[in-house]
C-alpha cells in the first residue's frame, strides 16, 4: 500500500495526523495551504463500494454527514492507481470515545436520536440503507451536536447489490446490525434495518450497556445468536417519564421487522410526538 | 371493535330482531346453514331492515359433502386439487361467489381460504393459493372492498412466533383492503388455553392492523374480546358453539345441534353457567349476584324474577340473545380511545372475572366446562406479550390505524 510521504506529496497539505486502518482504506486528517483541516481518504481505484459511498454522499443532501468536497486519482510509484477522496473534518471524537468516559443524558440521547432517524428518512427517500450505523461511525462533535460516517457498506436499494448473491452473511457489524442483515435476507433489508441498529445504539449510549452483548461472547456466531434471542433489559432512565423512550428504543431494535416501525418517517414522527409527553422542556 | 353476527342454524329471527334493538347490525352470511333460494329471499328481508351482509363462501374444507353448500353453483368437490393446478379455475370461482355477494348486496367481498393442515409447506402453499385468488378477484370484483380470508390451523397457531411475523410481511404485500380471520381452536376447545395461541393470534391481528388492513375475525366468542387490543375491526359470533368457534365438523346435519341444556352467559365472570348452576346460585341466596349491572338487558329477566330459575321460561333463544347483547357491551366498553386505555379496560375484565368466579365457587356455583377460570392468566399473558412488542406501536398508531 502506498505510504504516508507519497500521500503527502500527491494531496499537497500537511498530514496532521493518521488514524487507524479502517478496511481497505487510508485515512489521514491534513492542513491545507489555508490551513483548513480536512480529511483525506485514500482508496483503490475504482473499489464498487467506494464510488457509492462518494455518489451517494455528493449527490444528496443529507443532514448530519461530512461533506465531500472533492474526489481525485493518482499512481504511485509502483503505477498502482488510487482515489483520495477529501471530506469536512468534524472535530470532535467518535460515540465510542464518548462512552468510554460516559454515557448519554437523556437529552443528549434524545439529540443524537433525532439526528440518526432524520439522517434515515432522507436515506429512506432515495432508497438507501447505510447498514453499519454503530458508536464507531458516529461522530460526537465538540459543538455538542452529532454526525454519521461511513457509507462504505451502505445498500442502494433500487441498484444491484455489490455482495454476490449466493453469500449468506450480508455486510454489517455484528452486535449492531439487524438480523435480516446477517441472516441475508436480501428482501427483508430497508431503512428498517437501520432502524434496528439505531435501536441498539440508543440503548448502550443511554444504559451504558449493549442491549444483547455482555462482552464475553465467544465468536460471532455467538453474538448473532443473542442478537436473535435476547431480550433487552427494561431499562428506566432518568427523565423517561413513563418509559416511552426506552419503549420507542425497544420497538426500533424488534428482532422481526414487522415490528419496528414502517418507516424513519414514521420513527421520527413518533419521536416528535414522544418528546413534549417526556415534559424536558428545550430540544 | 364492532360485534358482527355470525350467521348459524336458526338464526335469521334473531337477526331481524336485533336490527330493531341494535343501531347497526352485520351479518357473516353462512351457505352452510342458508339454501341459495333461501339466501335470495332472506336478504331481502335483512336489506329491508338495514342489516349489512357478508357472503362467506365457507370453502374450508372443498372435498366436504354438506348438502346445502353443495347446492352452490361455486361449490365443487374437486376444488383442492384444482386449486393448485388450473389457472382459470380461480377465475369461475370467483365470478360464481361474486353472484351470491351481487344477491346480498354486499360492500364487502370474502376470498375463500381452504384450511388446509399445517406442515412445512403450508406458507408455501398459502401463498400460492392466495395469490391467484387475490388476482381473479381484482379482475372480476369491482366496488367492493375486498378481504382475504386467512383460514389457520390450530398447530400453524402454537408455532413459534416467526411463522406469524413471516406471514404478516408476506400480507403486508397483498393487495386487498383486509382480513377475515378463521382459525381453528386446539383440541376443538371453546375457550382456548393455549396461550402460545392467543398470544400469535394477538400479534396476527395487530400486525395486520398496523400495516393498515382491515381485520375481522370469525367464530368467535367472548375469549375474543381481547382482540380490541389489536384494534381489530370487528369479531363475529353467533349462538350454538358451531358459531362461537371454528369447527371442522362441516359436514355434520342439522340433529348435530345439541340441546341438552340451556347455558346463561354472566358477563362479568365471562363464564356460562347451566340452569341448574343457576338453581344452586338461587338455594345459596347468590343468584342476585349473577345479574349483571353494566351489561343488563331484558333478555334475562326470567331468571331474576324471584324463582327457581329452572321453573322459568328461560330458554335457548333468551340466552342467545343475552349472550351476543351483553358481548356487544363488553366490546364496547373494551373498544377505549387509546392503546393503554384499552389494556386497562381488559385487564379490568379479566380480574373481574377472576374475582367472580372465586366467589361463585366459594357458594358451590361452577360454570363447569364453560368456566373461564383456567383462561383468564390466558389472556392476560397475550395482552402481556402484545404490550411488549407492539405496546408503542400500537399507542402510538391508535387513531390511524
Amino acid at each position: 500500500m502506498i505510504t504516508k510521504n507519497e500521500i503527502e506529496k500527491v494531496i499537497e497539505d500537511s498530514i496532521i495526523t493518521e488514524y487507524p486502518n479502517s478496511g481497505q482504506k487510508k485515512v489521514f486528517l491534513v492542513r491545507d495551504v489555508d490551513l483548513n483541516v480536512k480529511i483525506v481518504k485514500v482508496v483503490k481505484y475504482g473499489d464498487e463500494r467506494i464510488l457509492r459511498e462518494i455518489e451517494i454522499v455528493t449527490e444528496n443532501r443529507i443532514p448530519n454527514v461530512p461533506e465531500i468536497y472533492d474526489v481525485k486519482e493518482f499512481v504511485d510509484s509502483s503505477g498502482i492507481k488510487y482515489n483520495y477522496i477529501i471530506e469536512e473534518y468534524i472535530e470532535g471524537i467518535t460515540l465510542t470515545e464518548h462512552l468510554k468516559k460516559n454515557s448519554l443524558n437523556i437529552v443528549e440521547g434524545l439529540k443524537l436520536l433525532d439526528r440518526l432517524l432524520n439522517i434515515t428518512v432522507v436515506l429512506e427517500n432515495i432508497k438507501v440503507v447505510h447498514r453499519d450505523i454503530k458508536p464507531d461511525n458516529i461522530i460526537c462533535s465538540s459543538n455538542g451536536d452529532y454526525y454519521l460516517i461511513d457509507f462504505g457498506i451502505a445498500r442502494q436499494l433500487d441498484k444491484s447489490s455489490l455482495t454476490m448473491t449466493q453469500a449468506l452473511i450480508g455486510p454489517h457489524t455484528p452486535g449492531y446490525g439487524a438480523p435480516e442483515l446477517f441472516q441475508y435476507s436480501k428482501k427483508d433489508i430497508d431503512i428498517k434495518s437501520d432502524l434496528f441498529s439505531i435501536g441498539v445504539v440508543l440503548f448502550e449510549a443511554l444504559t451504558g450497556q449493549h442491549p444483547f452483548l455482555t462482552g464475553d461472547e465467544w465468536d460471532v456466531n455467538e453474538i448473532w445468536y443473542r442478537t436473535r434471542t435476547v431480550m433487552p433489559k427494561d431499562y428506566l432512565i432518568e427523565g423517561d417519564r413513563n418509559k416511552q423512550l426506552i419503549s420507542f428504543i425497544q420497538t426500533l431494535m424488534q428482532r422481526h421487522t414487522t415490528r419496528r416501525p414502517a418507516t424513519a418517517k414514521k420513527a421520527l414522527e413518533w419521536l416528535h410526538a414522544l418528546i413534549p409527553s417526556l415534559g424536558l422542556g428545550g430540544e | 371493535m364492532k360485534l358482527y353476527l355470525q350467521f348459524g342454524w336458526g338464526m335469521k329471527n334473531l337477526v331481524l330482531d336485533f336490527a330493531k334493538v341494535w343501531n347497526d347490525v352485520n351479518v357473516i352470511l353462512s351457505p352452510r346453514d342458508i339454501t341459495p333460494k333461501q339466501l335470495l329471499t332472506w336478504s331481502k328481508e335483512f336489506e329491508k331492515t338495514n342489516v349489512s351482509c357478508l357472503f362467506d363462501p365457507q370453502c374450508y374444507f372443498p372435498k366436504s359433502n354438506h348438502k346445502r353448500l353443495s347446492q352452490y353453483t361455486y361449490w365443487n368437490n374437486t376444488m383442492s386439487t384444482n386449486l393448485s393446478s388450473n389457472e382459470n379455475y380461480e377465475t369461475t370461482l370467483i365470478r360464481n361467489i361474486y353472484s351470491y355477494n351481487e344477491i346480498v348486496n354486499s360492500k364487502k367481498f370474502i376470498i375463500p381460504a381452504i384450511m388446509r393442515m399445517y406442515d412445512d409447506k403450508w406458507i408455501d402453499r398459502w401463498q400460492a393459493d392466495s395469490i391467484k385468488l387475490i388476482d381473479a378477484t381484482r379482475q372480476v370484483v369491482n366496488g367492493k372492498e375486498i378481504l382475504l380470508t386467512l383460514a389457520l390451523p390450530s398447530d400453524l397457531l402454537c408455532q413459534s412466533e416467526d411463522i406469524i411475523e413471516k406471514m404478516i410481511g408476506i400480507s403486508e404485500q397483498y393487495d386487498v383492503d383486509g382480513y377475515y380471520i378463521i382459525v381453528e381452536p386446539p383440541n376443538g376447545q371453546y375457550l382456548v388455553d393455549n396461550p402460545l395461541w392467543l398470544s400469535n393470534i394477538l400479534q396476527l391481528c395487530a400486525g395486520l392492523k398496523l400495516f393498515g388492513k382491515e381485520v375481522i375475525f370469525g367464530y368467535a366468542n367472548q375469549q375474543m374480546i381481547c382482540l380490541t387490543t389489536a384494534k381489530v375491526d370487528a369479531i363475529a359470533s353467533g349462538t350454538y358453539l358451531n358459531v362461537r368457534k371454528f369447527s371442522n365438523k362441516f359436514d355434520e346435519p342439522d340433529g348435530e345441534i345439541k340441546r341438552k341444556s340451556v347455558w346463561y352467559y354472566y358477563p362479568e365472570a365471562l363464564s356460562e353457567y347451566k340452569l341448574s348452576f343457576l338453581d344452586v346460585a338461587y338455594n345459596s341466596h347468590v343468584l342476585g349476584e349473577m345479574k349483571s349491572t353494566e351489561y343488563s338487558n331484558p333478555y334475562i329477566n326470567l331468571i331474576f324474577s324471584g324463582i327457581m330459575p329452572s321453573s322459568t321460561a328461560f330458554n335457548e333463544t333468551l340466552a342467545f340473545r343475552h349472550y351476543l347483547d351483553a358481548l356487544q357491551e363488553q366490546i364496547k366498553l373494551c373498544s377505549r380511545d387509546s392503546f393503554k386505555d384499552t389494556v386497562l379496560a381488559n385487564e379490568i375484565l379479566l380480574s373481574t372475572a377472576e374475582r367472580r368466579i372465586e366467589f361463585l365457587e366459594e357458594n358451590g356455583v361452577y360454570a363447569q366446562a364453560r368456566s373461564f377460570k383456567d383462561i383468564i392468566d390466558v389472556n392476560k399473558s397475550a395482552i402481556q406479550r402484545l404490550q411488549n412488542t407492539r405496546g408503542f406501536l400500537l399507542e402510538y398508531s391508535w387513531n390511524s390505524i
